[in-house]
């Protein structure tokens, strides 16, 4: 919202100096934006009189002119006569025109919106000393012109009693000694008067202390001229009264459109808006004044001269806008239409073909009130976003609608002439829209303002915006003034209260609580463990987006059909949510092994969606997974790259406090989702099964021949994909399984079994722990083991497998005979079970 | 004429044999030198040469191909998934421990919820998908509101119970129903309030610049009890920010707008890299507007079942991502999600 200081001081006095205002707008008002000292730019633009205008001997389209500044200019290098001597090339510079001259030293205005400063000098023109300039308005900024300089007459200058003379200041004369202050719009969603400087205005007495007074003509207008009837083909309908407030409309004859006077130009600009011809300037002031947008229709297009409020056809009206284009109408959009067709959409933008252009005569002006949820739906549906669509979508009161057709035609009569016909109110009645009154009390204000208000001092707060307040025995009767449609609860009137006695002000005081501990969530505690204990195993945690594009989730050998899809993606890369972390993970190895690194872990914990997870409490479920990715340039030690990731895994069972057990995947009844698992090539990968309690846990695994292709993955990359929901489940963090020490020593015995290499390592190790198992049930042994070699000679089919046995007895030292037997004990039952031989 | 095609072509053709990506072929400086050879040769030897490059480069072609299709087919030997290690090998090692690190947003949200848990509010996690009434209509925001302009909102085309789009949340707020129904018992009995912070995962429709990300992180927070009155609120706000950066702080509030807040606020607390001497993180401003807080709106509290003619709260929503770029000088926010080892490995 641009706001003119200058503007604003025509309703309120404004005390402050300009840093304290700024300062205090920020903090009471709303958030600014920017400060454009205008004032700054026009410091150097004098009116002048041009005394004589001759051509150029050497140039056939310049003029040598001597202008008179009024001998205001120093240092300048004057005639006998004391005139200054400048060459235009304006063809319309001749004697005895009121110009703007810039003086040679100043800077061009227009080219305070440049890159660079243009400051003017004294130098030869085709050999005839020119100094400074005579300005066109595009060189002052103030306008696009450039067919001529600016010319000032009687009529540009809006006092009457004001005569311009040579050597007046340009920027007093017409307000451009201005400061404009632009107030972020989202501060004011909820105030329509806040889009109009006098709104503004208000507020700014408010937040300074002062009493605020809104003009006569707003708050008591004088009663609207009616001359016509019902009966007559001019009175306006409104057939859609459930959205349309009020409808206004007046004629006015005769009138003489052409460029608006300079002071009109000088205001528009002020506010930011562009001059366009004498009318339409003015039905822009009058919204930017008030926050009422209006307009005007060039009565000869209006068919049978009556404005009808309406919703569009819905057999596909469509209209030609003012901006060129021609839109298909919905049947919800609101349209201002004559006998005929549509010649307006309605709070947005008018039709070009009742646009006031140079030969309109006669106009019809509108003033009415639309519901603002189907102004916001038509400027969506139509992606038009104007002024009018700003101001009416805030909802503007109906009842300012006679006091801004009141001055709408005031100054029209007065700055364009014509007479007006009549003025006629197709609503009747004025739709009360005016909020009802607050009852609230000053305790309650104070509670929640950490304040001790008084009764009166809260009614003279709220009084300086002409908010008034009615205080009764037991409470106060807050009555919102018609432009304040946003109030409407105590909260309401809270904040204006705190707004008003600034919130920087409010004590600050920490809110006092119990001592009760904040529990925390099992999940929250299970990830920061997780994260934190990965990264020490030299992982690196990653962020991917939820969204991915649909060739990562065909890339990764997923369905497409299971991915919740966006309709508004901006970018195919955010056409899904994904299914799994691992594509997104897989996406990141290429560039990072591109990058130089030869070997790393990327690891990510998140939220995923499958549709085939269905849903709980209405919403699509959000299992949460661990995913990690192993890649290296080269083998390690251990051989391909699954055992390496599969280690990761081992680490997370080791800080969850769980044992896992990994089983093929053709060989497993697996719990674990499709899309989960596609990735994974099968001969390569294993289901991870808690042990304790043989639920499914997860995946890991090296990728399928395609997937790697098509993330460019390197021959050793390998991935785990763990259900977190499972894992939070299974965790808890007070069991540990505790042994107590023996007091006798432990003996280490390696056993190797030869086994055909069909026998997988895992069927022998089974072997071992029921052979174990069966050993230690009876409490009076302790036997533990690790591998520690896995062999196989280049030409045998024989595998070895070693084991690292640690046996001990919690009631003696055991013999060597004792562990030999022992150990023949176990050699037996492995080759029972398994057809490993020991060796 | 120093480039013997015989040569350069066993050259090549070892080459494709090493290369993973057998197409990286054609990227091979000695290729690249034999075409850049053709200008420099004589007219004569120009046109023979170019022919038979040419040629070359097609059979290699082919034998891209061809190992690309092989490549497609191999598979792998199976392996016993059951062993610790690959036979013939030693037991995996772990990389080493300086080589693992954390992201620098879940860093920074481990520590904003460990402060905020200190002041003893709950932790608790926030949605990615979820629906407009928890978004949109019980914050408050009536249908078609224009309010709900300023959140670019991701829809899905899947469609929830009453046919309306399910929604990526465009804030952390989308939690705070579910939050004060759930914790809403706790009025009654030991705490006394509702105390409870969700710093989470959010999305907005925006196009991706160094300044700008669709998917960033918020942390909401939520304090309902009776007597909250909105010099708690910042109060609550500038211990917590002095807490985070260790200093003292000078705060500001500018009104603002919020459906679900009245009165709203956005919050902005002295710069604390420069104690208000205008330096590049705060643009010289000597301030750093942080983030929007407000009183919760009395029908967000009564859709809760809260009576909010007793029990009155607070409600703020801070980006984390912010804090983080400022924190360390992250001159673009593109790296949180972009997955750069020499990115990550900074933290």
């Amino acid at each position: 919202m641009r706001v003119s200081l200058n503007t604003v001081a025509q309703y309120t006095h404004i005390t402050a100096v300009k840093e304290e205002l700024i300062d205090k707008i920020n903090r009471q008002l709303g958030s600014v934006e920017q400060v454009i000292n205008l004032a700054e730019r026009f410091t150097a633009p004098t009116i002048v009189r041009v005394v004589s205008a001759q051509k150029h001997p050497d140039a056939d389209r310049l003029q040598v002119c001597l202008i008179d500044d009024g001998g205001v200019t120093e240092g300048v290098e004057r005639t006998e006569e004391g005139y200054v001597q400048v060459v235009c090339g304006a063809p319309n510079a001749r004697n005895d025109i009121l110009a703007v001259w810039l003086p040679p030293n100043s800077v061009v205005p227009a080219s305070y919106d440049e890159d660079e400063l243009f400051t003017l000098s004294s130098r030869k023109l085709r050999g005839v000393m020119s100094h400074g300039m005579l300005a066109a308005a595009d060189e002052l900024g103030i306008g696009s012109d450039h067919a001529g300089i600016v010319e000032i007459s009687d009529d540009d200058v809006l006092a009457h009693d004001t005569v311009v003379k040579p050597g007046d200041n340009f920027a007093q004369v017409f307000g451009l000694d201005d400061t404009l202050i632009d107030i972020e719009n989202k501060m004011f969603t909820h105030r329509p008067d806040l889009f109009g400087q006098i709104g503004v205005a208000r507020e700014f007495a408010g937040i300074t202390g002062q009493q605020f007074s809104s003009p006569e003509w707003y708050t008591h207008p004088a009663p609207q001229i009616i001359e016509a009837t019902k009966n007559t083909a001019t009175y306006p309908r409104n057939k859609a009264t459930d959205v349309v407030y009020g409808l206004m409309t007046a004629e006015i004859k005769g009138v003489y459109v052409a460029k608006s006077p300079l002071w009109l130009q000088c205001a528009l600009y002020r506010l930011g808006a562009k001059s366009i011809n004498n009318i339409v300037d003015i039905t822009n002031l009058v919204m930017l004044l008030t926050a009422q947008p209006v307009h005007a229709y060039d009565r000869a297009a209006v068919q049978g001269g009556a404005l009808i409020a309406r919703r569009a056809k819905s057999d596909g009206e469509s209209i030609e806008l003012l901006n060129g284009k021609t839109i298909k109408l919905h049947n919800d959009d609101i349209v201002i239409a004559d006998a005929q067709s549509p010649i307006s959409l309605a709070g947005v933008m008018g039709g070009k073909q009742s646009e006031v252009s140079a030969s309109t005569t006669d106009i019809v002006l509108e003033v009415a009130t639309f519901d603002m949820y189907t102004i916001r739906k038509t400027s969506m549906r139509h992606g038009l976003f104007t002024d009018a669509v700003t101001r009416f979508n805030k909802g503007q009161s109906p009842l300012q609608a006679g006091a801004v057709m009141n001055l709408l035609v005031a100054l029209i009569e007065r700055y364009v002439g014509g007479s007006l016909s009549y003025i006629e109110n197709a609503n009747s009645e004025p739709v009360d829209s005016k909020a009802a009154n607050i009852i609230t009390t000053a305790s309650y204000i104070n509670q929640r303002l950490g304040l001790s208000l008084k009764n009166n001092e809260i009614q003279r707060l709220l009084g300086l915006t002409e908010i008034s307040v009615n205080i009764t025995d037991d409470s106060l009767i807050v009555t919102p003034p018609f432009w304040r449609t946003d109030l409407e609860l105590a909260e309401d009137v809270v904040e204006e209260v705190g707004r008003l006695v600034g919130f920087d002000t409010l004590p600050q005081q920490l809110p006092l609580r119990h001592i009760a501990a904040p529990r925390q969530l099992p999940m929250i505690g299970l990830v920061q463990t997780l994260r934190s204990e990965l990264a020490h195993a030299g992982a690196n945690e990653t962020l991917n987006y939820s969204f991915v594009h649909e060739k990562t989730i065909k890339n990764a050998g997923q369905s497409i059909n299971d991915a919740y899809k966006i309709s508004n993606a901006l970018s195919p890369e955010l056409q899904y949510y994904r299914l799994s972390l691992l594509p997104s993970l897989l996406e990141k190895v290429y560039p990072n092994i591109k990058a130089g690194h030869d070997s790393f872990v990327l690891f990510e914990i998140g939220k995923t969606h499958r549709i085939s997870n269905g849903n709980e409490k209405g919403l699509p479920r959000e299992p949460r997974m661990l995913e990690l990715v192993y890649a290296a340039k080269e083998a390690t030690s251990a051989g391909a790259a699954y055992y390496m990731a599969r280690a990761y895994a081992d680490q997370i069972a080791v800080v969850t406090g769980r044992t896992f057990d990994y089983q093929a995947i053709d060989s497993a009844s697996s719990t674990i989702a499709e899309a989960i698992i596609a990735p994974y090539e099968p001969s390569r990968s294993a289901v991870i099964i808690d042990k304790a309690s043989g639920r499914d846990v997860g995946i890991v695994g090296e990728l399928r021949q395609n997937v790697r292709n098509s993330f460019k993955l390197h021959g050793f990359t390998a991935g785990v994909s763990i259900l977190a929901d499972t894992l939070v489940e299974l965790y808890n963090p007070n069991e540990v399984q505790y042994a107590p020490l023996s007091r006798y020593p432990s003996t280490l015995r390696d056993v190797c079994f030869a086994a055909p290499d069909t026998v997988a390592y895992g069927t022998i190790t089974l072997a071992l722990e029921t052979s174990l198992e069966d050993q230690t049930k009876d409490g009076e042994l302790n036997i533990t083991y690790k591998p520690i070699d896995v062999y196989q000679a280049a030409d045998s089919s024989v595998r070895n497998t070693t084991y690292r046995l640690e046996i001990s007895s919690p009631l003696a030292t055991l013999t060597a005979d004792q562990i030999q037997t022992i150990v023949s004990h176990i050699a037996s039952d492995v080759k029972r079970d398994c057809a490993a031989e020991l060796v | 004429m120093s480039i013997k095609l015989t040569d350069l072509k066993s050259t090549l053709f070892a080459q494709l044999e090493a290369l993973e990506q057998p197409r990286d072929v054609l990227k091979s400086p000695q290729l690249k030198e034999a075409y850049a050879a053709i200008p420099t040769l004589s007219p004569g030897e120009r046109s023979t040469f170019g022919r038979d490059l040419n040629g070359l480069k097609k059979e290699l072609m082919l034998a891209i191909e061809s190992r690309e299709t092989l490549m497609q087919q191999a598979d792998l030997p199976p392996i016993d998934v059951t062993a610790p290690w690959d036979v013939n090998k030693s037991p995996a090692s772990l990389l080493p421990v300086n080589s693992g690190s954390l992201h620098p947003l879940m860093k920074e949200k481990a520590r904003i919820s460990d402060i905020f848990a200190r002041m003893g509010f709950v932790v608790e996690e926030s949605r990615e998908i979820d629906d407009q009434l928890h978004m949109f209509e019980t914050l408050n925001f009536p249908k078609g509101h224009p309010a709900r302009d300023d959140y670019d909102t991701f829809m899905t085309t899947q469609v929830d119970a009453n046919g309306e789009a399910l929604i990526a949340p465009a804030h952390t707020s989308t939690m705070q129903h579910r939050m004060l129904k759930k914790y809403k018992s706790n009025l009654e009995t030991k705490n006394g309030s509702i105390a409870v912070v969700v710093p989470d995962r959010v999305f907005r429709n925006e196009d991706l610049d160094a300044r700008h990300e669709h998917t960033f992180y918020q942390v909401e927070g939520i304090f309902v009890a009776k007597g909250v009155h909105a010099g708690m609120l910042i109060a609550t706000l500038k211990e917590f920010l002095q807490t985070y950066y260790a200093q003292e702080l000078d705060v500001r509030v500018n009104p603002f707008y919020f459906p679900f807040t009245e009165p709203s606020f956005e919050f902005a607390l002295s710069c604390p890299f420069c104690e208000k001497k205008g330096c590049s993180v705060c643009s010289q401003e000597g301030w750093i507007e942080l983030l929007g807080c407000g009183m919760i709106h009395p029908n967000v509290l009564k859709s809760a079942g809260i009576d909010p003619a007793e029990y009155t709260g607070f409600a703020f929503g801070c980006g984390i991502d912010r804090l983080v770029m400022m924190k360390y000088q992250i001159e673009d926010i593109r790296h949180f999600h972009g997955g750069k080892l020499n990115f990550l490995r900074q933290f």
